[in-house]
């Protein structure tokens, strides 16, 4: 399993060297965004590599382990309609993006409301909602790497795989990341569909399946209330991730982007075995212990260990790849946004900076939380999906103010926040949503009372085509 | 393909099929292969996606010129 297991590793490590042929000298935008150069193939595989993360295999079939499908509704729907929301919204970001010489998403709103304010919050509010994500990818790591039995103490293994995610950005950024990618979501989609067919063929018989149905939680109002505001707000919010914005951001052309986005909703394959393997745990006898080591429990219990080894670092890969993600995102946040004036060099190494602090506060606080993965990724949501009204207002407003973005994105922080820690009740609605609500409210009833410079919406300008 | 009928195919389809639907499937207490029938429409909903999707590159998006911008990353264009 531990040879299998560092290979992996090992040909992750070649893949990041070979991404670096050709580009030696890379400027900022080069390391933040590969220049824009990706083409659909290559999009592709970073698209889906920073979609599906350690949280996916482990913490879907955990979620359904511990309570029911209604968990896997709201999961599934919002992927799905992610996909359906980018083929249109994306090709916009992009062509905002490349007007408007973004690497980051506070660059857009800055330069295209000239607000420094705005690209101040915008930073902020990014930063504190992405410290929960970096913490979920080391609590799966954790889990994780627990199944190797090496007799190292835990905080050195989450150490090894930060450095190691590290090491992959500093040799060429996001080139690195995205050909780590293609060997992640390859090796991940096999692991996801050889532990579903394992057990498949060691159910033993159909009987055994009622227990699963008999441990799910049933359907309510407040559930149904609850998963479709979910899917909603985690829909609509995934355009305006920083990470995914950074990803639209590397694409060659629009075209680029909307051929990408026809095939990503097939990858969505291994969520019918993922279900299978978290049934399979319902149902048999297996030593779970906690609910997200699932997966790696049934893996255990039907595959030799040698595969075993080979799925293991497909999933510690999914981590990898996403908080090189998330590190690329983080990194220009600070070194550009919150400090501006910096030239491409002095942005790299601030942002490498940046990137080693990000991650060792992501494996401390990992250290000292045990939250069940799929509500960190819920929160996280509450926070970024904010930025949708002011993404609304660049892509097809002429009159939307700064200040009622900004307004709109505290207020609904504020809201969501407000609601999640005093459990207030509201019916099962995700909170995030109501705080979208009010957000939205803010920015459209300022269309009308607060005057503002008229700008030309990135839907309306018409594109270059000098191919 | 007009611009309408590519947002309805593209956009409104796949959340119709998504939104009321999968919690309305909830509601039966129909689980063939002890799955419930909500999350089997959602996986077939994969597929269907994809499928709307391609219907709107391949009778429209495909045939609109592509673009491409040169990016100025040092300043970008001001508003």
């Amino acid at each position: 399993m531990t040879i299998a297991f560092l290979s992996v590793i090992a040909l992750s490590l070649v893949l990041a060297l070979l991404s670096k042929r050709g580009h030696r000298h890379q400027k900022a935008e080069d390391f933040f965004v590969a220049s824009g150069q990706f083409r659909a193939v290559l999009f592709f595989f970073l698209a889906v590599g920073e979609t599906y993360s350690i949280v996916t295999i482990l913490g879907y079939p955990g979620g359904i382990y511990a309570n029911g499908t209604v968990a896997a509704t709201w999961f599934l729907g919002y992927i799905l309609l992610a996909f359906v929301v980018g083929y249109f919204l994306n090709p916009l970001i992009w062509r905002a993006g490349r007007i408007h010489g973004a690497v980051t998403l506070p660059d857009l709103f800055r330069r295209h409301f000239d607000s420094r304010a705005l690209e101040i919050v915008v930073t902020l509010a990014s930063l504190v909602f992405l410290v929960p994500l970096g913490m979920s990818q080391f609590l799966g790591l954790q889990v994780l790497l627990k199944q190797l039995d090496w007799s190292i103490p835990p905080l050195m293994l989450t150490g090894l795989a930060g450095a190691l995610a590290f090491t992959y950005i500093a040799i060429s950024g996001i080139r690195a990341s995205a050909y780590v990618a293609v060997l992640k979501d390859i090796l991940l989609i096999a692991a996801i569909l050889l532990t579903g067919l394992a057990a498949l063929a060691h159910w033993g018989g159909v009987q055994t399946i009622t227990p699963a149905w008999k441990h799910a939680v049933q359907p309510s109002l407040e559930g149904d209330v609850f998963a479709i505001t979910t899917i909603l707000l985690q829909s609509l919010g995934f355009c305006v991730v920083p990470q995914t914005c950074a990803y639209v951001f590397t694409a060659r052309s629009a075209n680029t982007v909307r051929r990408a986005q026809v095939t990503m909703p097939l990858y969505m394959v291994m969520f019918p075995f993922l279900t299978l393997v978290a049934y399979f745990a319902l149902s048999h006898p297996l030593p779970v212990r906690a609910p997200n080591e699932v997966f790696l429990a049934v893996t255990r219990a039907l595959l030799p260990s040698q595969i075993v080894g080979l799925v293991m670092a497909g999933a510690a890969l999914a981590a990898l790849v996403v908080l090189t993600g998330i590190c690329l995102a983080i990194g220009p946040l600070v070194s550009r946004n919150l400090v501006p004036g910096l030239s491409g060099d002095q942005q790299r190494r601030w942002s490498q900076v940046v990137m080693v602090i990000y991650l060792l506060l992501s494996i401390a606080s990992a250290a000292q939380s045990s939250q069940l993965l799929v509500t960190i990724n819920n929160l996280f949501y509450f926070g970024i999906s904010q930025f949708l009204p002011g993404m609304i207002g660049i892509l097809f407003l002429r009159k939307a103010h700064p200040f009622a973005i900004i307004a709109g994105i505290l207020a609904g922080d504020a809201v969501a926040i407000v609601i999640f820690e005093f459990r207030v009740p509201v019916g099962g609605t995700n909170a995030g949503f109501i705080g979208l609500i009010a957000n939205l409210a803010i920015v459209l009833v300022a269309l009308f009372l607060l005057p503002s410079r008229e700008r030309m919406p990135i839907f309306a300008r018409r594109p270059c085509q000098n191919a | 393909m007009s611009p309408a009928l590519r947002l309805t195919i593209g956009l409104v389809v796949p959340f119709l099929m998504v939104v009321p639907t999968v919690p309305l499937l909830g509601h039966l207490h129909v689980a063939p292969f002890g799955v419930p029938l909500a999350l089997w429409w959602l996986f077939g909903c994969i597929p269907l996606a994809s499928l709307c999707l391609a219907i709107c590159w391949f009778a429209h998006d495909r045939h609109q010129p592509d673009e491409f911008i040169e990016a100025d990353y040092d300043s970008g264009e001001r508003p």
